[in-house]
């Protein structure tokens, strides 16, 4: 009997998690330039995971307004997945979402039970207001998840009522807070945070840079490292002036 | 050996046990200049068997730590051999230790984990003595983990481990644990199963460590006198980060016992360690070692 022939090895896995506000002031070019950005991100995503040896990445989406709700059961291979525009419209349920993502980073009872011995999640929070419930008590707890804590995580603030304290409270980094004031930048934003992600997120770490145990956190380090370095090379993203 | 009989594979090497050990340095070490951190070791004799995996840490201010797991792994292996040694001498009530040791497993347990890092601590603390820390292994320290190395007993960090250690004797069985990677026995009816708790504190890349301030209360351990196992596997975590699942990772051993009882000992760990390169790169990429005790007994070859 041959080992080569007779084992089969499978491919790690990583998550990419969305989480969209689709309350009522995200109605209009906000709302619809996400729900653009992300359907043409996927192919991207999709690229990344075929071409990439170290894992395969899935995708799990979370929309949250008088509520939350999981767009799919299960996180999503990228090359299967399909985006439904997400409509806006209720409130701001923001710590719903944040009890909703905790429950399900979780191996007894959520998301990772399949994906055990995956790299650590990537999660993208995007919102353009304030919350309207306790989003506080919500994001302690998720704050004490441990697939949270080695998470990359980034944030887009839409617009110019986005709460962006609180956004910094949720990725812990005030680098991986990106806001944008145009449909213009929003799609741009959104594309290079999920590359981005799930290129870092995904990738087996060379050993320079600290395989254990400080990887996950070397990989956080690196994913804000390139957002700064995009958001220097794209001031006009930012421009206070371009719209929202 | 092993030879077939109907449908069983019956040995043929006269003791009761059989025990390996195999270790290769990962694809991403090879890629990125580093050595191999992973040590492994097994022993066998008429009483008992002995198979242990170290996994040096990888992160850059554990830039001692092929060092560490080797000692870890030598230095258990002595602890081990002494601890079975004793156990026919008397004790303080004039029985034997190995009554004592069958009624309080716990109690041994833990002198047992006390000796093996105080043989570590004084062997690394030995090593350290002969050649303090160079430039060129501090010269990607960050300013806050060279200021932590020297402090008083930073230094360890240098050295960190961890160790999965499996012992078989005739009536009994144990295993200890600090750190991550996996320990898996088999019952005689093919179940598969991981006895040694899990320390919720490895998490992804995070693990406890021999060079933990505390590291006596981060070990683990399971001792067992009634069905033994026929065959206990342990391997580093470049084993379980390759499988994922636990499924999966049985499913591996089950083929990996599989491979010993067609082709025997010898052969069978041939095979494995060639097959080694091929699991670190197209798996976790880490170093990997596994270690196995097989039960010298007839194995229902299906």
């Amino acid at each position: 009997m041959s080992l080569l022939d007779a084992v089969s090895i499978p491919r790690r896995t990583m998550v990419l998690f969305f989480l969209v506000d689709t309350s009522g002031s995200m109605n209009g070019d906000k709302i619809g330039g996400v729900n653009e950005a992300i359907r043409e991100v996927i192919p991207e995503i999709k690229d990344i995971s075929s071409e990439n040896a170290d894992a395969l990445i899935k995708i799990a989406v979370l929309d949250f307004s008088s509520g939350a709700h999981w767009l799919y059961e299960r996180p999503i291979e990228s090359d299967q997945f399909i985006w439904n525009n997400l409509e806006a419209g209720g409130l701001t349920d923001m710590g719903v979402a944040f009890n909703m993502l905790n429950d399900k980073l979780s191996i007894t009872t959520g998301f990772m039970a399949e994906v055990i011995g995956s790299y650590a999640p990537a999660i993208f929070l995007m919102s353009d207001g304030e919350p309207t419930d306790d989003y506080k008590k919500g994001l302690d707890e998720l704050r004490k998840n441990k697939w949270f804590k080695s998470a990359i995580k980034v944030a887009v603030a839409i617009g110019e009522g986005a709460n962006t304290e609180i956004l910094k409270e949720f990725t812990g980094n005030e680098e991986c807070v990106l806001t944008v004031r145009s449909p213009q930048a929003l799609r741009k934003m959104i594309r290079f945070a999920s590359v981005t992600a799930s290129q870092i997120g995904s990738k087996s770490s060379g050993v320079g840079a600290g395989d254990k145990p400080q990887d996950s956190n070397q990989k956080a380090a690196d994913f804000a490292g390139q957002i700064k370095t995009f958001q220097q090379d794209n001031t006009d993203l930012t421009d206070v002036q371009a719209g929202w | 050996m092993f030879r077939r009989v109907g449908n069983y594979i019956k040995s043929e090497n006269m003791s009761k046990f059989d025990a390996f050990n195999v270790s290769e340095i990962g694809a991403s070490h090879i890629k990125g200049e580093k050595p191999c951190q992973d040590f492994s070791l097994s022993s066998v004799g008429k009483e008992y068997a002995v198979a242990i995996v170290c996994d040096g840490h990888g992160g850059n201010k554990y830039f001692r730590s092929d060092r560490g797991s080797k000692i870890a792994a030598e230095q258990t292996m002595e602890a081990i051999h002494q601890f079975m040694k004793s156990r026919f001498a008397k004790n303080q009530q004039g029985g034997k230790v190995i009554d004592t040791l069958l009624a309080n497993p716990e109690s041994f347990m833990n002198q047992l984990v006390s000796n093996i890092i105080f043989r570590w601590r004084e062997c690394v603390a030995s090593n350290f003595a002969l050649g303090k820390f160079t430039e060129q292994e501090t010269a990607k320290l960050s300013a806050k983990e060279l200021a932590a190395i020297e402090e008083e007993d930073g230094w360890i960090t240098a050295y960190g481990t961890t160790l999965i250690a499996v012992v078989q004797a005739k009536t009994f069985w144990f295993g200890l644990q600090i750190g991550d990677g996996k320990c898996v026995a088999v019952d005689d009816m093919g179940r598969y199963s991981q006895p040694i708790p899990w320390d919720e504190k490895c998490f992804l890349n995070v693990t406890t460590s021999l060079c933990d301030t505390q590291a006596i209360t981060r070990f683990r351990n399971y001792f067992a006198k009634d069905k033994l196992p026929v065959a206990i596997f342990v391997g580093s975590d470049g084993v379980d980060d390759t499988f994922g699942t636990d499924e999966a990772l049985h499913d591996f051993y089950r083929t990996v016992l599989k491979l010993f009882i067609e082709n025997g000992m010898e052969k069978g760990k041939d095979e494995l360690q060639t097959y080694l390169p091929t699991l670190s790169s197209k798996g976790s990429q880490d170093d990997i070692s596994i270690a196995g005790i097989l039960m010298n007994r007839e194995f229902k070859s299906q």
